[in-house]
Order: structure tokens, then sequence, then C-alpha cells
């Protein structure tokens, strides 16, 4: 059989399987079995067939998903489950809140800073967006903030989660595309700073061209000297934390491994500082008395938490690992690469295609199953193109905007995924065009910084490389 | 009787998630346990790398069976969404016996693998070897989960409230929204 029927009869099973409704793991195991049949299966008889086949992915997939690497995803996951779980991902939230006085729309920037902070903390948009909904948006909306002013922010930093470190999804884009992840990790920072900074003058055009959409209300005076101290106390600790990891890892004084565990080891010792010594310091007997009880139930939800997500994202592995040997087996992947290099387009054409299909595929589908099926076709494909920074450079290059794209697509109406999350935490009445509209002018500010970086690779690039 | 059943089933899956999540904690432990020791020039015992390597698949394999159970796992309502309440239960119904059979399926050839391998006095892990693993610890998860998922996807084959919920988005993201939105109302 041709590779381009193999190629598509994978391709289209698995998009069938899943838009059925089968669990994404579940149609990648199912129709790879079946293609591993044909391609290792040269036996007398079903029986032994299977049994070669199956013996066969069995090894692969052990071999793909029992490496050192891949320890950052259930870190950096229980980091994030341990911030919220302990409070201090609250805490932090509030000390924000507090610090940005009578500004105008200072609720949209508070969501901004602090869904940047939350979504980087907790590496998890869905969680993000759900946290900031139900926190924001009612409070906002109570203020006479426009809907555009509420549910956009939070829409918008939602998808922050993917490209800032510590992120969970970063290191499972490095591990599927086998590229440094630490490199990819570091790069994913100057551009979510500079789409955390578009969002905040965005925020401020509006705010100030029509201050309707954000009405100034007065709340209680905030000595200087107070909001620096909370300041000092309710957020450098939390946000050195994440220093610390992207640090590291910078400096290559650690593994992306080892700062992950150091990261998640940081959130306990912190929370047993807020928790524990800081009240009994202060001879808070009742909050003494309630640390164990309370630390242990948050210890044992943070486990559980990490260990969910991070059994989803093995399975996903899991699912991977099985694709990519199969189509490399089956010789589909040499092929497709020599036949997309074989037409006169640009690098940059080819991007743009990718873009678009990623765009597409997010409406539909979750950033972990469009990753397992775009990033085997994907990085091999750009591989074969020269976009004049060196091989090192491009493959970081590209896995920021594959961030981006899956961000960006995340919210693309009218089938993005956060806007679904949205409309589920949203006070009852907003109607699904307004979240919709909202979140239009945020998915922009994202589509600029993806052109400037295509234009710019220096944007993501330099970071990672300015050390060794 | 058979209630008794399911619920203590329940409980045993509910366990090995326990343990797979406890693991995830034991992983930052080594880690952090390796590292330091290695930074202050100390010996640390070797198997902790291996320790945590094989942790993935046991994770995986150990916690999966919950996660089916919980409707936990990335599978997108689209279609279900859309169909008629009889039609998505029947659909359901369905794609729960494809995928148990799917399960059962590698349930059964990678026992066979194991029983194979653990036979095999002479067969260790080649890409630990210094370390003499027997082969099949690598194998015996696989069995296990496969088989404890099967069992699961074909439960939901009776259940009267199938495992799609019909509400549109990914399960997954649902389940993760639906806690975070618990955790709020605990914590408030």
């Amino acid at each position: 059989m041709e590779w381009y029927w193999i190629l598509s009869l994978l391709l289209g099973s698995i998009l069938i399987l899943m838009f059925v409704g089968v669990p994404v793991g579940i149609a990648f195991i199912a129709v790879n079995s079946i293609a591993a049949f044909f391609i290792y299966g040269r036996f007398e008889g079903l029986d032994a067939n299977l049994s070669a086949s199956i013996g066969q992915l069995t090894d692969n997939a052990f071999g793909n998903m029992t490496i050192f690497a891949i320890v950052p995803i259930p870190m950096f996951l229980l980091m994030g489950e341990l911030f919220f779980h302990t409070g201090l991902a609250k805490r932090m939230f509030n000390a924000i809140e507090n610090l940005m006085g009578r500004a105008p729309a200072r609720l949209s920037y508070v969501t901004v800073a602090g869904g940047t902070a939350f979504a980087t903390l907790s590496g998890s948009s869905m969680g993000s967006t759900a946290l900031l909904g139900t926190l924001m948006v009612p409070e906002m909306t109570e203020r006479g903030y426009k809907k555009s002013m509420s549910i956009g922010p939070i829409l918008g930093t939602g998808g922050l989660a993917m490209l800032i470190p510590p992120s969970a999804l970063a290191v499972l884009l490095g591990t599927l595309a086998e590229i440094d992840i630490g490199k990819l990790l570091i790069a994913g920072v100057v551009p979510g700073l500079i789409l955390a900074c578009m969002y905040a003058v965005l925020i401020y055009l509006r705010a100030t061209l029509d201050p309707s959409v954000a009405p100034v209300y007065e709340i209680k005076y905030i000595q200087w000297s107070k909001r620096i101290m909370t300041f000092l106390t309710d957020v450098v600790p939390m946000v050195s934390v994440i220093f610390m990891v992207i640090l590291l890892i910078m400096f290559g004084v650690a593994t992306p491994s080892e700062s992950a565990a150091y990261g998640s080891l940081g959130v306990v010792i912190l929370s047993l500082i807020y928790l524990f010594i800081i009240p009994l310091l202060q001879g808070d007997k009742a909050k003494v008395r309630v640390f164990w009880p309370t630390f242990q139930v948050a210890l044992w939800k943070s486990m559980w938490g990490a260990g969910r997500v991070t059994i989803i994202a093995l399975m996903i592995l899991f699912g991977s690992s099985l694709f990519s040997n199969v189509l490399a087996a089956s010789g589909s992947s040499v092929k497709l690469i020599q036949w997309v290099t074989g037409f006169e387009v640009s690098g940059f054409v080819m991007l743009l295609i990718m873009f678009g299909i990623l765009l597409l595929l997010g409406m539909f589908m979750d950033q972990l199953a469009m990753m397992l099926l775009t990033v085997p076709i994907f990085f091999p494909i750009m591989a074969g193109f020269d976009f004049g920074m060196g091989p090192d450079r491009q493959v970081i290059w590209f896995g920021v905007i594959m961030l981006l794209a899956m961000e960006i697509s995340f919210t693309t109406p009218p089938f993005g995924l956060l806007l679904f999350v949205m409309q589920g935490v949203c006070p009852p009445g907003t109607r699904f065009s307004e979240i919709c509209m909202a979140a239009i002018p945020f998915m922009m500010c994202a589509i600029f910084l993806v052109a400037m970086i295509v234009i710019f690779p220096n944007i993501a690039t330099w970071l990672p490389f300015i050390t060794k | 009787m058979l209630k008794n059943i399911d619920v203590f089933w329940g409980k045993v899956l509910a366990v090995f998630m326990g343990v797979a999540a406890v693991y995830v904690a034991l992983i930052m432990i080594a880690i952090v346990y390796a590292s330091a020791f290695r930074f202050f020039g100390l010996a640390y015992n070797q198997y902790t790398f291996p320790f945590i390597e094989y942790g993935f698949i046991f994770i995986l394999f150990l916690g999966s069976p919950w996660l089916v159970r919980n409707r936990g796992h990335v599978y997108i309502e689209i279609l279900t969404a859309a169909l008629s309440e009889r039609h998505r239960r029947s659909l359901s119904r369905f794609i729960c016996f494809v995928s148990g059979l799917v399960c059962l399926l590698w349930a059964w050839y990678t026992w066979l693998l194991f029983v194979e391998r653990f036979e095999d006095t002479m067969a260790f892990d080649e890409l630990r070897a210094q370390f003499d693993i027997p082969l099949w610890v690598s194998t015996i998860p696989f069995p296990i989960g496969f088989f404890m998922m099967a069992v699961e996807f074909f439960r939901f084959t009776v259940l009267s409230e199938p495992m799609h919920t019909g509400l549109a988005g990914v399960a997954s993201d649902r389940i993760e929204l639906e806690d975070t939105q618990r955790d709020l109302r605990e914590s408030n």
C-alpha cells in the first residue's frame, strides 16, 4: 500500500474515533494496534501476529515512557496543585488586588496580573479560567464592568499557562518533539511576558477611550507602606519559587527535572512557613492547632490532583509513542517529509498552513490530543526547512509558535474550549456570543505576537541561548 | 450483592489511584534526595533512577482504571452532545464496549508476554543493564492496567448513566472544572 493511503487511513481513523467520542488514548491504541498488526505481523496465524505486534508496541511504549526527561510534568503539576490547595495562590491573588489601588479598570488589571501568576503556577488553562471566572466575573459585573472587560482578560491569561514556565504542556511538547525541554521552557518567558503586557495595554486603551466599559469606583484606601509590605510578604516569596525554577534551568545549575522537584519542595516549605511557622511566632494558637489537618488535606489533594493529570498526560504519551512508532515503521513519516519538502513552497507558507491546522484542531480538540496528532508530523517537516537561524534555535522557535497557536485555538470562536469553560462559570444570563466577542481582541493580541515572533525570532530564542 | 461488589471494586481502584498519587510525591522526594546527595559528594542509592523511570509506567496503569471509572480520560463530546438522549446512550455504550474490547485484547497479549518473560530467568532490562532488573517487572503493569480498564469500560455498558454525559467539550477538562469549583466552595 502507498504511504499516503497508510497515512490517510491512520489519521482519518483516529480523527473519526475521536470525533465520535472514543477516549483519545484508546483511539490511538486501537488504530495503531491494527496498523502494527500489518506492519509487524509476518507470521502464520492471527494469534502469532497479534502477539508480535502488541509485544513490539509494548516494548516501544515502555522505552519511550520510562525516561527521566518527563519528570517535570508531574513535578510542575504537583507544584501548581500545592500552590492552589495550600491557599498560597489565593493569598497572592488578594495581595495583587490590594496593590492595584484605585486605577481605572483595576479589576481587569488584577485579572491579568493574578491570572498570569495563577496560570503560571497552576499550569492549567482550564483551572485558571474556572478560578478567575468564578471569582472575578460576578464582582466585575456588579461593579458595572462590561463583559468585554471582565471575560476577555480571563480568557487571555488562561492561555498564558501554556507559555510561561513552569508549564507542564511545554514539557510534554518538548518530550514528544524530542527537543531540549529546558530551552523550550525558558523560551516561553519573554513571549509570555510580552503577551501579558499587551493585554495590559489593551485594557488601558479601552478604559481610556471609553471609560464606561470599566467604571471607576471608591475603594478603601490602603497606605503605600502597607501595600509594599503586602507585596513583600504575599507576592515576592511565591514568585521567587518560579524564578528559582527558571534560573536553575537557565544557568544549567539543575536539569528541568531537578529544578521542577525543587520547585515543588519550595512550595511545601513556603506553605509550612505561612500555615505553621508564622502563626506560631504570632502566637495564633487556633491556626497552629488546625495546621496539621489542613496541611494533610492540602498535601493529599495536591498529590491526587497532580497524579490525575499526570495519568492523563502519560496516557497521551503512551498513544503518541505508538503513533510515532507506527509512522516510522510504515515509512509514512519519511515519505511525507520528502513529499512536502519537494514542493516549491517557502518555510513561511508551511508555517502558516500548520498554524491554520492547529487553529482548526483546537476548535474541537484538547491541547494534549492536538500535540499527539501533530507533533510527530509537524516537527520533522519543519526540520526540512531552513529559516536561517540554525536547527537548534529553529526547533525551539517553532515549539513556542506551536504553544501559542494552541493557546489561540483555545479561545477561537465558536468552539474554543476555554469559551465553554467560561460559559460554565459565568453568572447566569451571560450569552455565548458575549463570551466570543470578549475573547476576540485578546486573541488578536496573541496572533500579533505570533507574527512578531515569526518576523523577529529572537523574541523566543534570545533568552534560552544566552546561557549554555 | 452486585452493588456491594461494585462498591468494593471502586475502592480497590481508588486505592490503586492513591498509590499512583503517592508515587508522584515519592518521585519528588527521590529527585531531591539524589541531587542533594550528589551535590554534597555523598553516595546515594543507584536504584533511585530506575525507581523514578519505572514509576511512570506504574503510575499510568495503576491510576488509569480509576480515571476511566470517573470519566477522567480525555474524550471529546461533540457528536454525543448533539445526539438525542436515546442515541447518545446507545452510542456511548457501543464506544465503551469497543474500548473494553481493545483493552481486553491488550490485557491478554501483554499477559502472555509477561508470562513468557517471567519464565525466562535470563531476561533483563537491557537499557538498565547495570541494575539487573528482570524484564517482567517492566511488563506486569500492562496486563493489570488494561484488564482493570476493560472491566471499567464494560461496566459503563450496563450502567444506567453511560460514560458520555452529552455536555459539550472535553470530559477531563469538565472534571477539572468541577473539582476547581468544589474546592473554591469549600475554601469559602
